[in-house]
């Protein structure tokens, strides 16, 4: 009789739970991941003698930074962006140099984003792992940030203070790191120094090339492009290459070593495959340059 | 490199044998769209509206280069029918605008429309409204030639007041001065404001402004739809062009990337309403353009589509993003992103015990905005802080034995 009472008040109080939480609108088979630190870094920006350091913005997140910076959004958060914190140094004339510092999930991707932003042709300067220069701004990456220092402001006091606030934001932020290792695979020979990206998605064109490190070359007459992809297996590479016979139409033994894909939109691209790695020329005039660079950059990546 | 140009008329040619038989849903495009084809015959069905006042005739589908840097999907685009570009001064610190301007010089001035857009020194982020101290007609003129310079062209057809937030800075009278004399110069056929931040207020504000022809505004199933349908709706009886932009609403539904949005189906939605004359979903794939390119010939939005997009809207409403910028702003000092988690583990998860444990802990009394008449949390994801404070609290009553 009392476990028959009590199982009828736990039933009328489940009842309510259960009417309390009408509401519920679906039931999700993952729980919640919710992790303040992985979602949220914190920057102490530095003091800086006779500047005064204001930080009145709100830290900037994947869902709220087109309010920052409208539809170049997209690029960041297709480079893994997880947050972004601003600060204002203002003088006493008023002048107001602003640091951005925009956080990514790792080194590699804040330097994918750099890359797309940059230029050979740039004044690149000694800022964190890599950086450059203009009168009213310093841009530069450092570990797992790509930092902007910039100014609306002009005059002396603020060109002569922007790469001063640059270096203080940069030491702030600890030791540099080097660039991504990666980029030590590709051959020195006719590179066009300061051309390397990194791509996060979408490679080409094609939803199947991700995260593809580039750099240009030039010899001679001919300009193009070398690629790498490293990943997890060789079977993932199978799959790449797979899927790009599957666009093309091509019909071809999938296995390990050099194969020539006829893209219709991209032109004829030339690919290794070996083990977890494939590599590239694509812009190639002439097969022969592509053969060479391709052994060259095979030869860094066996060693 | 071999470059295999796309012949426009030719792929329109082929494409006629998967549209044959195609029927198209008219009802929401009656009195401001039609299907033609792009070469003069009745072949492929593209659907076309015309952009307000400018008289510019598009497909219901353009190209928003803004991630796009590959111009051989560019030039994919332009060849099988894409005739609106959208790109911005400030995308990739101009790579964008130096990418296009390679592929455009392969193309007739006349066989596309391109818009760019300039975000005007001086304005501050958080407000939208300007520091006039920090803007100078000389620095958004030089811009602008600049974006020019780089796209390789004379003129551009829209030049857009690039990330307006406000009203104020809509109408703020040195920008809006330079832009008409931009227009006057015949350097911008037209004149047009994009806003992604208060959208409705700025729709208003353009077509009250006398000088505004078109806006690019995000719009999409996820928010705030019945107020910018009437925005919407005023602007275009102001005779304004509206582009839609944004209009995948993000990729998923979820924080956690678990329920992806349907984005074929997000754009459908966006066309749906009539008002709406294009879109740019941003490219960076050959398959997004095809994508876009059936959805150009056919817009009509499935059953199950729409079922996808009213579950995921509902489901995404209930997510807190963890942004923490609520924290300083609760009179009381109550800790909003703990009641916002707890709300989702109730609602969302339906994990009961993980809400009641986080209430508790937090050691509140059920009713934690007591005394408070006015909620002074603004969110970033607008939603109403003090309702589901007080909804959610109310599990702290519950006996624990009932909730584990």
């Amino acid at each position: 009789m009392l476990n028959t009472r009590i199982f009828s008040r736990r039933l009328r109080i489940l009842m309510l739970v259960l009417i309390f939480v009408s509401g519920i609108q679906s039931v999700l088979p993952f729980d919640l991941i919710y992790n303040k630190n992985e979602i949220a870094g914190d920057i102490t920006f530095p003091e800086i003698k006779g500047w005064k350091l204001v930080q009145d913005y709100p830290v900037y997140y994947p869902e709220n930074l087109w309010d920052y910076i409208d539809g170049a959004a997209d690029a960041y958060l297709s480079y893994l962006f997880i947050d972004l914190h601003i600060a204002e140094y203002v003088s006493k004339d008023g002048n107001i140099i602003k640091a951005e510092v925009y956080h990514h999930k790792a080194p590699e991707y804040a330097f994918g984003i750099y890359s797309i932003e940059r230029t050979p042709d740039y004044d690149f300067q000694d800022y964190g792992t890599q950086g450059y220069a203009e009168e009213s701004l310093v841009h530069f990456i450092t570990r797992d940030y790509y930092v902007k220092v910039i100014t609306n402001s002009s005059g002396e006091e603020v060109r002569q203070s922007i790469p001063l606030v640059a270096r203080e934001v940069a030491e702030s932020l600890g030791d540099p790191g080097p660039m991504p290792e990666a980029l030590q695979l590709f051959p020195e020979r006719g590179k066009v120094v300061h051309s390397e990206k990194f791509i996060a998605d979408n490679f080409l064109g094609h939803q199947f090339m991700k995260r593809v490190f580039t750099s240009d070359y030039s010899e001679g007459n001919e300009d193009f492009m070398l690629f790498l992809m490293e990943k997890d297996s060789p079977e993932e590479c199978k799959e790449i290459i797979e899927a790009y016979y599957g666009f093309t139409g091509q019909t071809v033994e999938l296995k390990e070593g050099l194969h020539t894909i006829t893209d219709k939109y991209n032109g004829t691209l030339y690919m290794i495959w070996e083990g977890n790695c494939i590599w590239g020329a694509m812009n190639v005039e002439d097969p022969a340059t592509g053969k060479k660079y391709l052994d060259l950059m095979g030869a860094n990546i066996r060693q | 490199m071999e470059r295999n140009k796309f012949n426009r008329r030719g792929f329109l040619k082929s494409s006629v044998i998967g549209a044959t038989g195609l029927v198209v849903g008219q009802k929401a495009f009656a009195g401001s769209s039609d299907k033609s084809s792009a070469s003069g015959k009745d072949e492929a069905k593209i659907v076309y509206r015309t952009l307000g006042k400018t008289g510019i005739r598009l497909p219901i589908v353009s190209m928003g280069v803004m991630r796009a840097d590959n111009p051989n999907l560019v030039r994919a685009a332009l060849d099988k029918g894409i005739q609106h570009l959208d790109t911005a001064h400030g995308y990739q610190r101009g790579r964008n605008e130096e990418m296009l301007g390679e592929v455009l010089k392969d193309y007739p001035r006349d066989s596309y429309t391109i818009a760019t857009k300039i975000s005007p020194p001086g304005q501050d982020r958080r407000t939208g409204s300007y520091n006039a101290d920090e803007f100078t007609q000389e620095s958004f003129m030089e811009m602008f030639n600049l974006s020019l310079e780089r796209l390789g062209l004379e003129y551009v057809d829209i030049l857009y007041h690039h990330g307006v937030s406000s009203r104020e800075g809509l109408m703020f009278e040195p920008v809006a001065d330079v832009m008409r004399k931009i227009k006057k110069s015949g350097r911008a056929r037209f004149l047009g404001v994009s806003t992604h931040s208060n959208e409705a207020e700025v729709l208003v504000a353009a077509a009250e402004s006398g000088f505004i022809d078109v806006v690019l505004t995000a719009y999409n199933f996820a928010k705030n739809v019945e107020e910018m349908n009437a925005a919407i709706e005023k602007a275009t009886s102001a005779g304004l062009g509206i582009i839609a932009m944004k209009p995948m609403a993000g990729l998923f539904f979820d924080k956690e990337k678990q329920h992806p949005i349907n984005t074929q189906a997000a754009l459908k939605w966006v066309l749906q309403n009539p008002n709406v004359h294009t879109s740019i979903p941003g490219f960076t794939a050959f398959d997004h353009l095809e994508d876009s390119f059936a959805i150009m010939e056919n817009p009509e939005l499935t059953g199950e589509e729409k079922r996808h997009l009213e579950e995921g809207k509902n489901m995404a409403s209930l997510y807190c993003i963890g942004c923490q910028n609520c924290l300083d702003q609760c009179r009381k000092n109550l800790p909003v992103p703990d009641f916002m988690r707890a709300y989702m583990y109730t609602y969302g998860y339906s994990n009961l015990e993980k809400a009641y444990n986080l209430l508790t802990d937090l050691d509140l009394s059920n009713d934690p905005c007591s005394g408070c008449n006015t909620c002074t949390v603004t969110c970033t994801k607008k939603f109403d802080i003090a309702s589901r404070i007080k909804d959610v609290s109310r599990l702290i009553n519950v006996p624990k034995e009932f909730i584990t």
